[in-house]
């Protein structure tokens, strides 16, 4: 029998346990409670945990498992779900007072096929109100704070499903991503986050933000683990419309040439240097590796950046409309101003930021062309303190907000994938991420190279003290 | 698009029969839309090919579109 922590190990390595009959799932689900007992009054990374019903079905994976038989490729893993997605045994509120109540009795596409293929919903994450915002320190159950130093954010909106899994409570999680919020808590928390491409992942069941922009993703410890979750999440779902099948996610696949990738330098992005020497000493192991690196510039990106926050702030009021006439007292200040100005846009406003979408992604198309990703850092800072909502970088001043999302949104605005992966830590010990963007649908090949750049370094094996 | 000023929301907001607001509210959506304002304004000046326009939320939803 295994004797080491399980809590320490991703899923690959915890499923293959399992598979072996080395560990139980009803001792691994024991340890991530155990974590969660001695963390969350720390972190208050979960806004609900199901102990019982987790070790209950946990144990009925075990006595599967005795038999021969597997339920699927998650059999027995502990996955924390962020509270937008509906969950038939939890109650789903997007940690807004709006959505308070009991379980709706149904489960998210996303959640479904989770639990079909194996796996134990143990809770709901903490996460920024309504997804809108990217501190997660606006939220009805309070706010999340990060496991590397309590005194600063998690990043958001999903920063529960971020501290949770650098504080070694869960080894998966889910997140959802409108402008960075799967990969900014992952880059300030020191793991890594997933945003498929727009239409790969099913939004059936999660509590929207902006239509045209929200992005179901995985979080974990390791990149092959957010390929073995997306292989799990993705696929055509007549729920919605969005939703494709094409090309579907098998494993982690070494590339079949050297891989192409190009570094986005741009001025009208500032970035901490401390940021910008990790993602360069990165890239430069991957170079060592065999990859062919290039510069390039996307310029545009400021007007990008804008219409971004265009379309977010009006889908979003549109959204909330009715909920804001009835109960507008349920909102909190900082949530409620971005939907009061997102009602005063024009629609005119909103189209011509649309079509600004369209010609950001022709530009990035024409990089992909030649390049098979597009390499930036997640974050232009290591995680801030909570409070502190102005920030310099490179002597410009810059709100926290707008600083979480100032490179993140590009990927949700040309609806590709990207992933975010340690690849360092600040003077203050606070970690650093790379982001990678590559083509729609061809996950496989960030994936593939997150994969192998974890190989050669350890950035994502380390946790907090 | 027109630009936003304190005075002008105030009166929009009235207009509309939305709740009030207040001061310091007003001046935070004021702070977002002084930079839609600003976005609106770089939009207009961009210059568009006829390919680009051909834009709409449907056509980025489509599934042909990859």
């Amino acid at each position: 029998m295994y004797k080491g922590a399980l809590t320490d190990l991703d899923v690959v390595e915890l499923r293959k346990l399992i598979h072996d009959r080395e560990v139980s799932a009803a001792d691994l689900v024991q340890q991530c409670l155990n974590r969660i007992e001695e963390t969350q009054e720390s972190t208050n990374a979960f806004v609900a945990i199901s102990a019982e019903w987790g070790l209950e079905q946990a144990q009925a994976y075990d006595m599967q498992a005795a038999n021969g038989q597997f339920a699927g490729p998650l059999h027995g893993i502990p996955v924390a779900v962020k509270d937008n997605y509906y969950t038939a045994d939890f109650p789903t509120t997007a940690c807004s007072e709006v959505h308070k109540g009991k379980p709706n009795g149904t489960d998210s596409t996303v959640v479904s096929k989770l639990r079909a293929a194996g796996a134990v919903i143990i809770g709901k994450t903490n996460m920024h109100e309504w997804a809108y915002g990217a501190t997660n320190e606006v939220s009805s159950f309070g706010k999340a704070c990060n496991p590397w130093n309590y005194d600063h954010i998690t990043g958001g909106s999903s920063g529960g499903s971020g501290a949770a899994l650098a504080a070694r409570m869960v080894p998966a999680a889910l997140g959802s991503d409108t402008g960075g919020s799967v990969r900014i808590p992952s880059s300030a928390c020191g793991v890594c986050g997933l945003k498929p491409t727009f239409g790969r992942v099913s939004r059936t069941g999660i509590l929207p933000l902006s239509w045209t922009l929200d992005t179901a993703g995985p979080m974990a410890r390791s990149a092959r683990d957010l390929g073995l979750l997306l292989k799990v999440m993705s696929g055509e779902d007549p729920k919605d419309p969005t939703t494709r099948g094409i090309n579907p996610y098998s494993q982690v696949e070494r590339l079949g040439h050297r891989v192409r990738i190009a570094i986005l330098r741009s001025d009208e992005i500032a970035c901490d240097s401390t940021v910008a020497a990790a993602n360069e000493k990165a890239l430069k192991i991957l170079e060592a590796d065999g990859a062919m690196i290039d510069e390039v510039t996307i310029p545009g990106l400021s007007t990008g950046f804008g219409a971004w926050k265009i379309i977010l702030h009006s889908e979003a009021a549109t959204y909330h409309a009715q909920f804001l006439s009835e109960c507008p007292e349920k909102y909190s200040d900082n949530v409620r101003v971005q939907i009061e100005a997102g009602r005063c846009l024009s629609a005119s406003s909103y189209l011509k930021a649309q079509q600004y979408r369209t010609l950001l992604n022709q530009k990035i198309s024409a990089i992909l062309e030649c390049h098979d990703m597009i390499a930036m850092p997640t974050l232009p800072v290591t995680a801030p303190r909570i409070g502190e909502h102005m920030l310099k970088v490179n002597g410009s001043s810059i709100t926290s907000q707008d600083a979480m999302t100032s490179i993140a949104w590009i990927a949700n605005s040309c609806g590709l994938p990207a992933i975010s992966i340690p690849c360092g830590h600040d003077d203050a010990g606070l970690p650093i991420g790379l982001m990678l963007v590559g083509s729609a649908f061809q996950e496989s090949q960030i994936i593939a190279v997150a994969d192998r750049f974890q190989k050669l370094t350890n950035w994502h094996e380390m946790k907090p003290a | 698009m027109e630009k936003w000023t304190k005075e002008h929301l105030i009166v929009y907001r009235r207009l509309k029969g939305w709740e009030v607001l207040s001061d310091d509210q007003i001046d935070q959506v004021l702070a977002i839309l002084v930079v839609a304002d600003e976005t609106d304004q770089s939009l207009d000046e961009v210059s568009w090919t006829e390919p680009d326009i051909r834009f709409s939320v449907a056509s980025f939803c489509n599934k042909e579109r990859y």
